[in-house]
C-alpha cells in the first residue's frame, strides 16, 4: 500500500514507455489468431452461467402435484392456478405465471415439494407485448431433463409430544388425508368418577397426500413438520411415542 | 442541482444558496424514489420481505438482506449455524468491496478520471460473479434466509474467490497509485469538504464518513453482531476529515475485507447453513444494527403473532448523512459540491425507502 502523504518520483520510463508498452501487449494479445478480447460479444456469446442461475422458471408439467405451494409463497402474486392439459388428453391442477410480474426471487422454486418448478439459464425475457408474457401452465412447461435436481417427496411428519390433538391439521387439510384418531386409555379419570375424552392424533393415508403442507401451517403447536419421505406409499405407519404410564406399553405402532 | 444531474447518481435535489461561486447553504432534497417500503413490509410474511430487501439499496442488497435477516432472529430467537454465519460474512465482505468499487467507479467519474471508473468496474464483475456463484443472482441475491443461507457454497468457491482476491488486491496497489498520485485529484479532494469531528458526531454520521473524521466506530467492532468477534480486522479511520480522508478509508476497507474473507475461508467449519426455523411466529420485537457499506443500518421488527410483522423501521445511514451535507458544504466553492457529495456515497433506494 503506498504511502498517502508521501509523493514518489516517477521517471520517463514510467511516463512514457510503460504505458505505451502495456497497451501494445494488450493490442498484441487481443488481436492475434487464438487472441482472446477483453470483454464478450455479447450477442455472438455469453457468459458461462452458473448451474443455480435464477433465470427465467420453467414447470415440469409431469412432477406437479397441484399443491398451491408456490402460489402462496410468491410475493407478487404472479403464480395464479388453473385447470390444463397436459397434452394428452389429461388435464390437470397446475399454477399459470405472468412473467412479467416476476422478480426472480426464487421462493416458489424451494417451496415446491415434488420439483416441479425449476429457474433455467434464459435470460432474455423480453417481448413487445406485455401479454406475450403471461402463460398458461403448458406454455411454460419446460422437459423433466432441463430440471435434473430432484429430491424425494416431503411428508408431514408428528412431534407426538407437541400434539395435542385439537384437529386443526384435520380442517385443513384439502384432501382428506388425516384422519383424527383417539388412542384407547388415555382418557383421564374425572374426579366424579367419569372418564374424559380421549386423545386424538392425526394419522396420514401418505398416498392421498400431495405434500401442500397446509396441515403444518395450521398446526398451533408445531406438531407437525415436513420430512423428506422414503417409504410412501409401500409402508403407511406413524410413530406414536406415548408417555409411559403404568400398565401400558411406551411404543404403539399403529397401521393405517 | 439534480434531480437529473450526473453528480446526483440517483434522484435527488440540491438547492445550494451561493454567493457568487461560494455555497452558504444547501439543502438537500429527498423523496423521489419513495416507495413505501416499511408499509409493503407490513403487507407480506416474513420469508417474503427478503427478496424486497435487495431493492432497498441496489448496490449492496446482500448487506440489507442480512440486516433484515438478523433482526428477525433477534425478534424470535432463530439460532443460525455456525457455518451459515461464515458464509455471510463472506457474501457481505464481498459486497462491501462491490459496493466500494461501484462508489470509486462514480465518484472517480466526477472528478473526471474515466480510467478509474473502466478499472472499477471491470474488478466489480470479478466479485458480482462470486456472488453469483453463491447464490445464482447477479444483484438481487435474496440469498439469507431466517435462520441462516438459502444454500451452501459451491464446493469450487473457495478456489474461485482466493484467486480473485490475489488479483484485486495486486491491482488495488496500482489503481491507488493511478488516483493519488494525480495531482488534479489530489487538488480537488485535499482540505475540501472538512467535516468536524464534533459535527460528525452530533449530526448522527457513520460509516466511512465518520471514520474519515477520525472517529473509530465501526458496528463490526464496538458492537460485534454474526461471526466477526471470530477475524482479527483493522478498524480504518484517518484523521484528514476532508474528502481525501473519506477516500482514504474505503480503500483501506476494501483491504481489511480481503484478509476477513481469506481468515473465514480458512476457518470454515463444517455443518448445516440453515437452522431449524418455527412456522409461526410469536409476538414480540428485535432490532439488529449493521455496518453497511455505507454506514449503521438499523431494523426494527414489531411482531403481532400473526405471519406477518405489525411494524418496520429502517434507518438508512444515507438518510442521515445527506441531511449533514449543508454543514459540510458551507463555505466552499460550487464546483466542489460534485467532490464532497460524491465522497458521501449517495444511495437514495436506502434513504427514500
Amino acid at each position: 500500500m503506498p504511502d498517502s502523504k508521501k509523493k514518489r518520483r516517477v521517471g520517463l520510463l514510467d511516463y512514457a514507455f510503460k504505458p505505451m508498452w502495456i497497451s501494445l501487449r494488450t493490442l498484441i494479445r487481443t488481436s492475434l489468431a487464438g487472441g482472446k478480447p477483453n470483454t464478450v460479444l455479447y450477442p455472438e456469446e455469453k457468459l458461462e452461467l452458473p448451474d443455480d442461475f435464477r433465470g427465467e422458471l420453467g414447470l415440469v408439467m409431469d412432477r406437479c402435484v397441484g399443491c398451491e405451494s408456490c402460489a402462496r409463497v410468491c410475493p407478487n402474486k404472479c403464480l395464479d392456478m388453473m385447470e390444463d392439459d397436459l397434452g394428452n388428453g389429461v388435464s390437470k391442477w397446475m399454477p399459470a405465471l405472468d412473467l412479467a410480474q416476476c422478480m426472480f426471487c426464487g421462493l416458489c422454486v424451494e417451496a415446491c415439494p415434488s420439483t416441479a418448478l425449476h429457474m433455467t439459464n434464459r435470460y432474455e425475457t423480453a417481448t413487445q407485448d406485455r401479454n406475450d408474457k403471461i402463460f398458461r401452465p403448458h406454455e411454460w412447461a419446460i422437459k423433466p431433463e432441463e430440471a435434473p435436481d430432484q429430491h424425494p417427496l416431503p411428508y408431514p411428519e408428528l412431534y407426538e409430544i407437541n400434539c395435542t390433538g385439537c384437529g386443526a391439521c384435520d380442517r385443513a387439510c384439502p384432501h382428506d388425508v388425516i384422519d383424527m384418531m383417539s388412542i384407547p386409555g388415555t382418557a383421564k379419570k374425572r374426579p366424579n368418577g367419569t372418564f374424559g375424552p380421549e386423545k386424538k392424533i392425526p394419522l396420514f393415508d401418505y398416498e392421498l397426500c400431495v405434500s401442500c403442507a397446509l396441515c403444518v401451517d395450521a398446526c398451533p403447536f408445531d406438531a407437525l413438520e415436513m420430512l423428506p419421505r422414503s417409504t410412501t406409499a409401500s409402508d403407511p405407519v406413524v410413530q406414536i411415542d406415548i408417555q409411559p404410564r403404568a400398565g401400558q406399553q411406551s411404543n404403539q405402532e399403529v397401521s393405517v | 442541482m439534480g434531480p437529473q444531474h450526473p453528480f446526483t447518481h440517483g434522484l435527488w435535489t440540491l438547492k445550494v444558496k451561493v454567493d457568487g461561486e461560494t455555497i452558504i447553504d444547501a439543502e438537500p432534497i429527498i423523496g423521489y424514489l419513495h416507495r413505501g417500503f416499511e408499509k409493503l413490509c407490513e403487507n407480506r410474511n416474513y420469508p417474503q420481505i427478503v427478496p424486497i430487501c435487495d431493492r432497498l439499496c441496489y448496490v449492496a442488497s446482500m448487506s440489507w438482506d442480512h440486516v433484515y435477516v438478523s433482526a428477525v432472529e433477534d425478534t424470535f430467537d432463530i439460532k443460525v449455524p455456525v457455518r451459515g454465519e461464515y458464509i455471510r460474512v463472506i457474501a457481505l465482505e464481498i459486497q462491501r468491496i462491490a459496493s466500494h468499487l461501484i462508489w470509486l467507479a462514480s465518484f472517480m467519474t466526477d472528478l473526471g478520471n474515466l480510467t478509474a471508473f473502466l478499472y472499477a468496474m471491470r474488478e466489480r464483475e470479478m466479485f458480482i460473479d462470486l456472488l453469483q456463484a453463491l447464490c445464482g443472482a447477479r444483484l438481487t441475491y435474496n440469498y439469507p434466509r431466517i435462520g441462516g443461507v438459502s444454500q451452501d457454497m459451491p464446493r469450487t468457491f473457495p478456489r474461485q474467490c482466493l484467486k480473485a482476491l490475489d488479483l484485486f488486491e495486486k491491482r488495488l496497489k496500482e489503481y491507488e497509485y493511478l488516483i493519488e498520485e494525480s495531482e488534479v485529484f489530489r487538488i480537488r479532494s485535499e482540505g475540501v469538504g472538512y467535516l468536524r469531528p464534533s459535527d460528525a458526531m452530533n449530526l448522527g454520521v457513520t460509516g466511512p464518513a465518520l471514520r474519515g473524521s477520525g472517529v473509530p466506530v465501526d458496528l463490526r467492532r464496538t458492537e460485534p453482531y454474526s461471526a466477526y468477534p471470530d477475524f482479527d480486522f483493522e478498524v480504518a479511520v484517518e484523521k484528514g476529515c476532508d474528502v481525501f480522508a473519506r477516500y482514504r478509508v474505503r480503500i483501506k476497507e476494501m483491504y481489511e475485507s480481503c484478509s476477513i474473507i481469506r481468515q473465514a475461508l480458512k476457518k470454515m467449519p463444517p455443518g448445516p447453513v440453515l437452522g431449524k426455523v418455527p412456522r409461526h411466529f410469536p409476538r414480540g420485537e428485535g432490532y439488529a444494527r449493521t455496518e453497511d457499506p455505507r454506514g449503521e443500518a438499523f431494523f426494527y421488527i414489531q411482531a403481532d403473532g400473526t405471519d406477518r410483522p405489525y411494524r418496520v423501521k429502517i434507518r438508512s445511514p444515507i438518510f442521515v448523512t445527506v441531511s449533514a451535507a449543508p454543514s459540510i458544504l458551507r463555505g466552499y466553492k460550487i464546483a466542489d459540491v460534485p467532490s464532497i457529495m460524491g465522497s458521501l456515497d449517495m444511495c437514495l433506494g436506502e434513504s427514500d425507502r
